[in-house]
């Protein structure tokens, strides 16, 4: 971590986070429905890629993946409480769903929402999205498969 | 790849897109540099890991009975300093300070967060170095008795006259026997020698590799829990840390390895 100056690091940490952070909280926002959780899981992401900027040869994909990574752990903590929730009193969903589809999108299975934002809303190609989720390649097609049949129904 | 229509990909992606613009993103907050150096986490981390160590060989400490029934106690059955419990050998202290030092950089490697199962794994190594300890220091003060035994009875002991030498005839093995022509003046001073009565092989076998399986442990948690697959350099740091282990139990009993492999080629 300390092959290179800590102030020359700093700069060129800056600028990728710069350049990172919005997109990434959109598109966390896009799986998660929360604004605080979404920005929560990139500033946990960036201070792991902060963490080993040195050792990274390629920035990206491993701030993709940490981001991914974090929404997954969120969204299963979130379900988890709903569930304890549920069991005291049955309450709506406290998310912030814009229209129609979002709704529909964060009642899909984490990994169909994250491939189906990936896919279509940041445009990686299956290959990338394999890498990104860490799932087999052959499995992105049918995961995306399933999702369309769901949010066909919101579709014109 | 879709059975959606392409007008039904192009709107979904233009929802997607339309949703994404209408969230309030907050301007980053500028990164304020790191005061703290590498080498300060690095250390920090270690001292941290040792830390946690010591607290565990303080549980097993005070949680191990004391037993023996020797009269002239000279093996620490009940031992509180940790200098008393590693041995004062520098090369033991090196050594326990090179594997806290790779359980530290396995930590590191994981996502450096302090998981309660690492911690646990942390406070069972110290426990089961408390507790190795004395029994090592009673299997070495009984290793010169033994070899005078095996000199009178003419023979390499089995495992099984090992054992009841070791004074388990009596009690939990009564079907075990001591082996003929040996003189029982030698065999009582066997006996006198504090620690050698709670001597039970398997459970020594269990309390020696702990070292290593923490370390283990520790290792699959962090990669685990960091949802990363676990990196050469770890790899390398875990192997390194069971030669260690190995080097360090061969100058703590040397005679360890002879007694579990004679035993296991019976």
């Amino acid at each position: 971590m300390n092959d290179r100056e800590p102030t020359t690091i700093a700069v060129a940490f800056d600028a990728f986070y710069r350049r990172e952070f919005d997109g990434q909280v959109r598109r966390a926002w896009l799986m998660l429905g929360d604004e605080q959780l979404a920005i929560d899981a990139v500033s946990t992401a960036f201070v792991r890629v902060y963490e080993r900027w040195n050792s990274l040869e390629s920035p990206g994909p491993y701030l993709n993946r940490t981001v991914l990574n974090g929404c997954r752990d969120a969204a299963r903590r979130r379900a988890r409480r709903r569930r304890l929730i549920e069991r005291i009193r049955p309450v709506e969903a406290t998310v912030d769903q814009p229209d129609e589809l979002c709704e529909l999108l964060l009642r899909l299975p984490f990994r169909q929402r994250a491939v189906v934002v990936l896919r279509h809303y940041v445009g990686m190609t299956e290959a990338e999205i394999s890498a990104a989720l860490d799932i087999p390649a052959g499995s992105v097609g049918p995961t995306l498969h399933r999702a369309h049949a769901r949010l066909r129904e919101v579709l014109s | 790849m879709t059975e959606l229509r392409p007008e039904q990909v192009a709107e979904l992606e233009q929802r997607l897109r339309s949703t994404a613009a209408r969230i309030d993103v907050p301007e980053p907050t500028p990164i304020v540099e790191h005061t703290v150096h590498g080498a300060q986490r690095w250390a920090f981390r270690t001292v941290a890991a040792a830390t946690v160590v010591f607290l565990g060989m303080a549980i097993g400490s005070a949680v191990r009975p004391t037993g023996g029934n020797a009269s002239d106690v000279t093996i620490p059955l009940r031992a509180t300093d940790p200098a008393e419990v590693l041995g004062t050998s520098p090369l033991q202290w090196l050594g326990f300070a090179l594997l806290v030092g790779c359980t530290a950089l396995v930590w590191r490697e994981g996502d450096g967060q302090l998981r309660p199962t690492l911690l646990v794994s942390l406070v069972v190594l110290g426990v089961s170095w408390t507790i190795v300890q004395p029994t090592i220091a009673a299997l070495d003060a009984s290793a010169p008795i033994v070899e005078q035994i095996e000199h009178e009875a003419g023979r390499q002991l089995e495992c099984s006259e090992w054992t009841a030498l070791h004074g388990y005839g009596a009690s939990t093995q009564s079907h075990l026997t001591s082996p003929s022509g040996v003189d029982r003046t030698t065999e009582a001073q066997l006996h006198n020698v504090d620690g050698v009565h709670d001597l039970y092989l398997p459970f020594r076998l269990l309390v020696l590799g702990p070292t290593v399986l923490i370390l283990l442990v520790a290792h699959a948690t962090a990669f685990a829990q960091a949802k990363r697959a676990p990196t050469r350099f770890s790899l390398w740091v875990v192997v390194a840390a069971t030669l260690i282990t190995v080097g360090l139990l061969a100058t703590m009993w040397p005679n360890g390895p002879l007694a579990i492999m004679q035993c296991y080629n019976e």
